[in-house]
C-alpha cells in the first residue's frame, strides 16, 4: 500500500510540473510549493540536527581549554542577537561576529581565489604550461586558435565600448566582427549544454516513472 | 505692387492687408484699434470664450471683436479663425472634425460617416496562447517513451573522450583497498544527471574494495549521496557480490570556504569522525584529508567547484577528478587544462564513454535511444526556426 501511495504521489507531482508546458495552473503551484516547502523543512531539520544542537552539547570533559571552543561560538551568538536592540550603540556591537565572520571568509576566498584560480589562470598562456611538449599539430592549432580568439573577443568588448565616434581600422574591425562571432557561438554553446543536461533530466524522470509503474503493476518482482 | 509701411513687404495690388504682417494696407480700411493691436501683438488676445457654435453663428466677441471689421474679407477670415478656434476648445476631441473653412473644397477631408447603430464597438480579442509548446512537449514524451522501451538494437558506440579516459585511469591504478573522498554537492533536482556517473563510478570503486567517506557543502548533500547508494544497491550491478560496506559519513559541513579550509588542515581528532568510522576508514588519530588516495566532487554548481579546486586541489597533492553537470562543465574546463584538477566529466557522453570503459551496461546506455531521438527534435525545431526567420 505504501508502495503504491508513493508510485502515486511521484506521478501525480510529476505530471503537474509538467502541465506548466499548458499554461500555469492550479496543479503546478501546488507541485511547485510542495517542493519549496519540502526543501525547506528538510535543510532546516539537517541544520539543526548536525550544526546547531551539536554545537551547544556540553563538552564532556573537565579540562577548562575544552570548553573554549565551545563558548566562544556561543559569545558570538549572544553578540548577534544585540543586533534586534533599539539603541544604536548596542546594535553596534553586533557588529562584530558580523565583522569576523565576512572578514575570515572574505580573506580566505579572496587568497584562495588568488592561488587557486588568478594566478595559474594568468600565468597558464605566459608559461604555456598547457601546452604539451610532445603535441600533435591540432593541439597545438587548438591552442593558437584560442589565444587569437580571446584576443578578438577582448577587440570586440574594447570597440563596444567606446563612447565617441572614432571609427576602427579595417583590420580591428574585422577583429572585433570575428570575435563577436565567436561570442555568439560561445553563449550558442552554452545554452546547447545546458539544454542537453534538461534533456537529461527529463529523460531520467520518465525512466524512473516507467520503472516503479511496471514494479508495481508486476507485483514487485 | 503696394509697399507695406510697416514691414516693407511688397504686396499685390489688390491686397488689402499684408501678407507678412497683416497691417492694412490702406488706411480708410483699418479694423479697429483694439483688433490691431492684438494682431500686432501690442496687446494679448483676449481670452476665447467658445459659446459652442460652429460656424455662420460664431461670436466674435470672443476674440475680441466689438463689431465687425469694414472689410468683408478681412471679416470673413476673422469668423473662420473664430470658428475653428472656438470648435477646437468646445470639443477638442470630437471624432467629427470640421474641415478648415478656407481650404478649398477640393483640399477639404471628408469626415468618416458614423457608425449605424447595429455596428457595435468591439473590444481587441485576447490573445490565444501558443499550442506549440504543448506540442512539441507530448512529441518529447512519445519519442522518450519509445526510445526507452525499443532501443536500437546492437552494441553502442561512444566516441573516445579524454578526459574520460584519464578518470577510469585514476581510478583503475589505485592501490588495493583504497580511501575515496566523494564530495556530493548538488541538488536533487539534478540527480537525474549526476546519477549517470554515480552509479557507474560507485561500481568501480566497489570493485577495487574502495572504503569510501561521504562529505557534502550543501544541506542536501546527505541526502542525495543516500540516494545514490540505495540505487546503486537495488541495481547491484555485476561484479559486485555482495552489498558494499556503507560508506563513512562527515555528513553537511557548513561554511562553504571555511568549512573546506579547516576540512584540508584539521585532523581526524578534531573532526566530527567518529573513532569507530576512522577505524572504518583506516585513518589514525592524526591523519588528515591528505591521507585520501583520491577525491571526487560530484557537483552542480560553479561556486561549489571552484571552491573545492581553490581550497583543496591546488593545497593538497592529492588527485581531484570533477564531475560536473553540463551547465557548470566550461566553467571547469581551465582547471582541468592547467591541471590543477585531474580529470573533468561532464554530459551524457562522457557517462556514455564511461560506461563503455567499464563494459558495462548502465543507466547511460538505457537511455542512449531517447537521447538520440530527443537531440534529433531539438536540432529540428531549431532548423525549422531558422529557415523561417531567414525566409520571413
Amino acid at each position: 500500500m505504501a508502495e503504491l501511495l508513493g508510485t502515486l504521489t511521484a506521478t501525480v507531482i510529476t505530471l503537474a510540473i509538467f502541465s506548466r508546458v499548458w499554461r500555469s495552473n492550479a496543479a503546478f503551484r501546488a507541485a511547485q510549493y510542495l517542493l519549496l516547502g519540502t526543501l525547506a523543512g528538510y535543510v532546516a531539520a539537517i541544520t539543526l540536527k548536525t550544526v546547531l544542537l551539536p554545537g551547544f552539547a556540553l563538552p564532556q570533559t573537565s579540562d577548562p581549554l575544552a570548553w573554549i571552543p565551545w563558548f566562544i561560538p556561543l559569545l558570538l551568538i549572544a553578540l548577534l542577537a544585540l543586533r534586534f536592540s533599539g539603541t544604536i550603540a548596542i546594535r553596534s556591537v553586533g557588529l562584530l561576529p558580523l565583522g569576523l565572520l565576512l572578514g575570515s571568509g572574505g580573506a580566505l576566498v579572496l587568497a584562495g581565489a588568488l592561488r587557486g584560480t588568478l594566478i595559474p589562470q594568468l600565468l597558464a598562456p605566459l608559461t604555456m604550461s598547457y601546452l604539451p611538449l610532445a603535441s600533435s599539430t591540432a593541439d597545438t592549432l587548438t591552442v593558437v586558435v584560442a589565444t587569437l580568439t580571446s584576443i578578438a573577443v577582448l577587440v570586440y568588448f574594447q570597440q563596444r565600448s567606446q563612447t565617441d565616434n572614432t571609427r576602427s581600422s579595417l583590420f580591428l574591425s574585422i577583429i572585433g566582427k570575428y570575435g563577436f562571432w565567436a561570442l555568439m557561438i560561445a553563449f550558442g554553446a552554452l545554452l546547447a549544454t545546458t539544454a542537453g543536461a534538461r534533456i537529461t533530466l527529463f529523460i531520467d524522470r520518465i525512466q524512473y516513472l516507467i520503472h516503479i509503474w511496471s514494479q508495481l503493476l508486476s507485483g514487485g518482482s | 505692387m503696394i509697399t507695406c509701411s510697416n514691414c516693407g513687404h511688397e504686396n499685390a495690388d489688390e491686397a488689402k492687408i499684408c501678407e507678412r504682417c497683416a497691417q492694412p494696407l490702406d488706411a480708410n480700411t483699418l479694423p479697429p484699434p483694439r483688433l490691431l493691436a492684438q494682431i500686432q501683438g501690442l496687446i494679448p488676445p483676449e481670452p476665447i470664450i467658445s459659446t459652442g457654435q460652429l460656424s455662420g453663428n460664431v461670436d466674435l466677441s470672443a476674440i475680441g471683436v466689438r463689431e465687425k471689421a469694414a472689410e468683408p474679407e478681412v471679416d470673413a477670415l476673422l469668423v473662420a479663425g473664430a470658428a475653428v478656434i472656438a470648435s477646437q476648445i468646445a470639443e477638442p476631441e470630437s471624432e467629427v472634425v470640421e474641415p478648415a473653412p478656407w481650404l478649398e473644397s477640393d483640399q477639404r477631408v471628408a469626415a468618416p460617416p458614423p457608425l449605424p447603430p447595429h455596428v457595435r464597438h468591439k473590444e481587441p480579442a485576447k490573445e490565444q496562447p501558443s499550442r506549440l509548446p504543448l506540442v512539441l512537449a507530448l512529441l518529447a514524451l512519445l519519442l522518450v517513451i519509445a526510445g526507452l522501451r525499443y532501443p536500437l538494437a546492437g552494441d553502442v558506440a561512444a566516441p573516445r573522450r579524454p578526459s574520460v579516459e584519464t578518470a577510469y585511469t585514476y581510478i583503475e591504478i589505485l592501490p588495493e583497498r583504497p580511501q575515496i573522498l566523494l564530495a556530493w554537492d548538488y541538488e536533487p533536482t539534478t540527480q537525474g544527471e549526476m546519477q549517470l556517473f554515480a552509479l557507474p563510478i560507485l561500481q568501480h570503486l566497489y570493485q577495487k574494495g574502495a572504503r569510501i567517506a561521504n562529505v557534502s557543502l550543501r544541506p542536501t548533500g546527505p541526502a542525495v549521496a543516500a540516494a545514490a547508494m540505495a540505487q546503486f544497491n537495488l541495481l547491484r550491478p555485476p561484479g559486485i557480490q555482495s552489498i558494499p560496506p556503507r560508506p563513512v559519513d562527515f555528513g553537511f559541513i557548513p561554511g562553504d570556504a571555511v568549512a573546506l579550509r579547516s576540512l584540508s588542515v584539521a585532523t581526524v581528532a578534531d573532526s566530527n569522525l567518529s573513532a569507530m568510522n576512522a577505524r572504518t576508514l583506516g585513518f589514525g588519530p592524526d591523519d588528515t584529508v591528505e591521507s585520501f588516495d583520491l577525491i571526487i566532487e560530484f557537483s552542480a554548481e560553479t561556486a561549489t567547484s571552484q571552491e573545492w579546486v581553490e581550497q583543496i586541489a591546488t593545497r593538497l597533492d592529492i588527485p581531484v577528478i570533477m564531475v560536473a553537470s553540463g551547465a557548470v562543465a566550461p566553467v571547469l574546463r581551465p582547471y582541468e587544462q592547467t591541471n590543477q584538477i585531474a580529470a573533468l566529466m561532464s554530459g551524457y557522453g562522457d557517462a556514455l564513454a564511461y560506461e563503455r570503459l567499464l563494459h558495462i551496461q548502465g543507466p547511460a546506455t538505457s537511455q542512449h535511444t531517447a537521447q538520440t531521438l530527443l537531440h534529433l527534435l531539438l536540432i529540428g525545431v531549431v532548423c525549422i526556426a531558422l529557415i523561417r526567420s531567414v525566409f520571413r
